[in-house]
């Protein structure tokens, strides 16, 4: 006899819910079958981070230090303007911009311990590892269904980024970035699109051969719409920026824990930095000093505060209100130069990687 | 809202759920009416208004044809209904390719004319139900069909939205008639549903969107790329193409399946084909039965004069290309098809009859197939010099550049197409349906689990770049 199937009412709908549940059993079987037959380091795969990695690992062996964060470091921190002014502190390094435009503090974290990592201790030199401390947390929702975040969120990253929850964020804020780690998470698990890109080899992006050639570093020409933003933003600037006292997450910390524990080789220097905007002309924030590090306290050097570094808030050095223009970026890696040499200068432990 | 989206997969479950609790067939019909325009509204709103005009005019056109005695007046309203339906579908879709035509024209005739391009947004699915629709008016007019019996089940017919955007191009004489008792769907039809929905997904979004890329590539620069590279890009167009409309009109009829309704078949295997007829038999049959109901037939279909009935091929061809696009391409490819029909009938006219000749049904498979796929280089190229460079490749009369191709590739499309073979022989698809309630479900949950990985998430841009 032929079995009809209605829908009405409900608890008819719902007696068929163990079927779903079967169905939810046999997808996750399949998925995690699958999620261990794929190749471990897939999760670093997704332009253009791996356009970052590639070059990484062109200059492995030249390397001793690097920057690591959002696109206010891809287009901000310009290694061989670093490089000159650390020098004439006294302590050499060869450095790179490892900053992607988009970048949030999970992907900043996993290309630095896949910096650390390889590290080969240079001779008298200190190895730096340079962190945004303002980059984003995670990835924005409409970019969920990517594989920079997809490829990324492991158990293990979801956990970090679950640790930029707690604290003194608010609770709306506090569920956004929980409900987007654990959704990037649960995509991951599932192995959203990885089986689609490890058959069909992706077309790479055209390669940027001026950002190879700058190390990573790749500032764009301004647009009029930046320019008119830079223009209107010193227009509107109050004679003192508010200060704003911004708090330190756990997530912070686990960073350091994090990047100091997959290093290859011993006494690394690890530092924060907070990258300026012109937004910091009406809120300036506020940061301490230091933060405790694996190896003891580690430096933040806040670049947000106009009255601390009025050279760096000038019209012609932005390209537009959340980003330096290519002098702009020469005038920050000086600075953060200067302020990464006095630290070492204070503490020479740092001056000698592998000691 | 394409079918692969998130949000399409919320939309059909709350429509399902409300639908089969709704208890009145009158009530379920106004609710699907409801969300159909809702489906199509999250394209744009405005062009709601548009859909639900065009189809009450020919509602009213219809039941004028019907209800009036002179044959003139019939005649007359009919005419008003393609006029209606076809202006509209020419000031969307074609106006701008007439005036660029008629400019170009008077440029080879040494007048020089200025090109007004009018910024004109081509409402989605507009081929389709603009077809449709005429469909119901001719047929009204040839006493075919009756009219519908109100306003309501007209627009749903019209609106109905797993095939409004794409197809299958369903008459509404096909599916009025589905609208007069409850619907009702059984258990191992749900399943099989569910099947042909997956696979569906799986064509459209695990293969047809994953080799688009490398499509892409050689048909924007076909210069740099090897003959194999575009041999193989020609090949993987044909997959494309082939796995996303017909994922597609999979999707729908499955959709459609699951509130009880059917759908026309609109895909059989085509690149199985043994002859050009047999493709066009298999390929986009609700398209191509409706150019030959309603194009063909109306020149006047087959004559005792050969030479009338290849001339009502070939504009047959060449109207089913220009529907596919509004480029002189894919008037090329209409006609270049319409060629091949007139000679497929001749060859066969001259040829002996060889039924069962396994080395003819080969031979036939082989010339259909390679020539399907080289005119799908006419449909897919921007132009005709790219067109021209991949067609000597295609035919190594040119070795082209270094460029080329991951070489599994070139294996893909012969590997589906005994894929296709051997389930069509075993009907595994159907077999599944069939498996225990449990089974299926485990087996279902397990299918998708490959589906989901295979979605191309790799050629996303990152909309942060957007901003």
């Amino acid at each position: 006899m032929t079995q009809h199937w209605s829908f009405r009412p409900l608890w008819r709908l719902l007696r068929r819910a163990p079927l779903v549940a079967w169905a939810a059993v046999g997808f996750a079987a399949a998925a995690g079958g699958l999620h261990l037959a794929l190749p471990a380091p897939w999760h670093l795969y997704a332009p253009p981070r791996s356009d970052k990695l590639a070059m990484l690992e062109t200059r492995r062996a030249i390397a001793n230090a690097a920057a690591f964060g959002s696109s206010r470091v891809h287009n901000g921190f310009d290694p061989s303007a670093f490089d000159v002014a650390l020098a004439e502190h006294g302590y050499p390094v060869t450095s790179l911009n490892l900053g992607i435009f988009g970048g949030a503090q999970t992907e900043e974290r996993a290309l630095a311990r896949e910096f650390v990592a390889h590290l080969l201790a240079p001779v008298s030199a200190p190895c730096l590892v340079l962190l945004e401390l303002n980059a984003g947390l995670n990835f924005q929702t409409i970019n969920l269904f990517h594989p920079r975040a997809i490829n990324l969120y492991d158990p293990d990253t979801v956990l970090f980024a679950l640790q930029f929850s707690g604290g003194r964020v608010g609770a709306v804020r506090r569920l956004g970035r929980a409900g987007i780690a654990l959704a990037a998470g649960m995509l991951h698990i599932a192995n959203v699109g990885m089986l689609g890109e490890a058959l069909f080899e992706p077309v790479p992006d055209p390669p940027a051969p001026r950002s190879d050639a700058l190390r990573g570093f790749l500032n764009e020409d301004p647009s009029l719409a930046g320019l008119a933003g830079v223009k209107q933003a010193f227009e509107s600037r109050p004679s003192e920026p508010a200060a704003e006292t911004m708090p330190l997450l756990p997530g912070n910390q686990e960073m350091l824990v994090d990047v100091a524990a997959a290093a290859a080789v011993s006494n690394i220097q690890l530092v924060y930095f907070v990258t300026p905007t012109l937004e910091n002309l009406q809120r300036a924030p506020r940061y301490p000093d230091t933060i405790d590090g694996p190896g003891g306290a580690v430096p933040i050097f806040n670049f947000a505060q106009p009255a601390k570094y009025p050279e760096l808030f000038e019209a012609p050095l932005w390209s537009d209100p959340g980003h330096l223009s290519r002098s702009g970026a020469a005038t920050f890696s000086r600075l953060l130069a200067d302020e990464v040499g006095a630290w070492i200068a204070r503490t020479p432990r740092a001056s000698r990687c592998g000691d | 809202m394409l079918f692969t989206e998130l949000r399409f997969f919320v939309f059909l479950g709350f429509v399902l759920f409300v639908y089969w609790s709704l208890t009145s067939n009158d009530h379920r019909k106004t609710f699907l009416l409801l969300a159909s325009y809702v489906f199509y509204g999250s394209w744009d709103w405005r062009f709601v208004a548009m859909l639900f005009l065009l189809s009450a005019g020919d509602f009213f056109f219809a039941r004028r044809i019907d209800g009036s005695q002179s044959a003139a007046a019939r005649r007359a309203y009919v005419v008003a209904s393609m006029t209606m339906n076809l202006g509209v579908l020419g000031v969307f879709k074609y106006c701008n390719f007439f005036i660029d035509s008629a400019v170009s024209l008077a440029d080879a005739f040494g007048a020089s004319l200025s090109r007004p391009t009018l910024q004109i947004i081509l409402p989605v699915g507009i081929s389709f139900f603009t077809f449709q629709s005429l469909s119901y008016t001719i047929d009204v007019y040839r006493r075919e069909l009756k009219p519908a019996r109100n306003l309501r089940d007209y627009l749903f017919v019209a609106a109905f939205f797993p095939q409004l955007v794409a197809g299958p191009i369903t008459r509404p004489a096909f599916f009025l008639p589905q609208l007069v008792d409850h619907r009702v769907v059984t258990a191992p039809e749900v399943r099989r549903f569910l099947v042909m929905f997956l696979i569906g997904y799986l064509k459209k979004a695990g293969i047809a969107d994953n080799v688009a890329p490398f499509v892409d590539r050689v048909f924007g620069d076909p210069d740099s790329f090897s003959a194999i590279a575009s041999l193989t890009a020609a090949w993987l167009y044909a997959v494309q193409i082939y796995c996303d409309f017909s994922g597609y009109s999979d999707m729908a009829i499955a959709s459609a399946g699951l509130m009880g309704y059917r759908l026309v078949q609109n895909f059989d295997a085509p690149y199985l084909a043994s002859s050009i007829q047999d493709f066009w038999r298999r390929w986009h049959i609700s398209l191509s039965t409706w150019i030959r109901d309603y194009i063909y037939v109306s020149l006047g279909g087959r004559s005792p004069r050969r030479v009338v009935t290849y001339r009502n091929i070939l504009l047959t061809m060449l109207a089913g290309g220009l529907w596919h696009g509004a480029a002189w391409t894919f008037v090329a490819w209409g006609g270049l098809h319409g060629c091949a029909l007139i000679a497929d009938r001749e060859t066969k006219r001259r040829l002996p009859p060889a039924r069962g000749s396994v080395v003819r049904q080969c031979l036939g498979w082989f010339l259909t197939t390679n020539f399907v796929c080289l005119a799908w280089i006419l449909f897919r190229a921007a132009d005709f010099g790219t067109a021209l460079t991949l067609i000597r490749h295609y035919l190594m009369l040119d070795s082209g550049g270094s460029a080329t191709l991951p070489p599994w590739l070139t294996a893909l499309p012969p590997a589906l197409l005994i894929v296709q073979y051997a389930s069509r022989s075993w009907r595994w698809p159907e077999k599944l349906a069939f498996l225990e309630e449990r089974s299926f479900a485990l087996t279902y949950g397990a299918a998708w689990a490959f589906v989901v990985a295979l979605l191309p998430l790799a050629h996303r841009p990152f909309i942060y770049f957007q901003f």
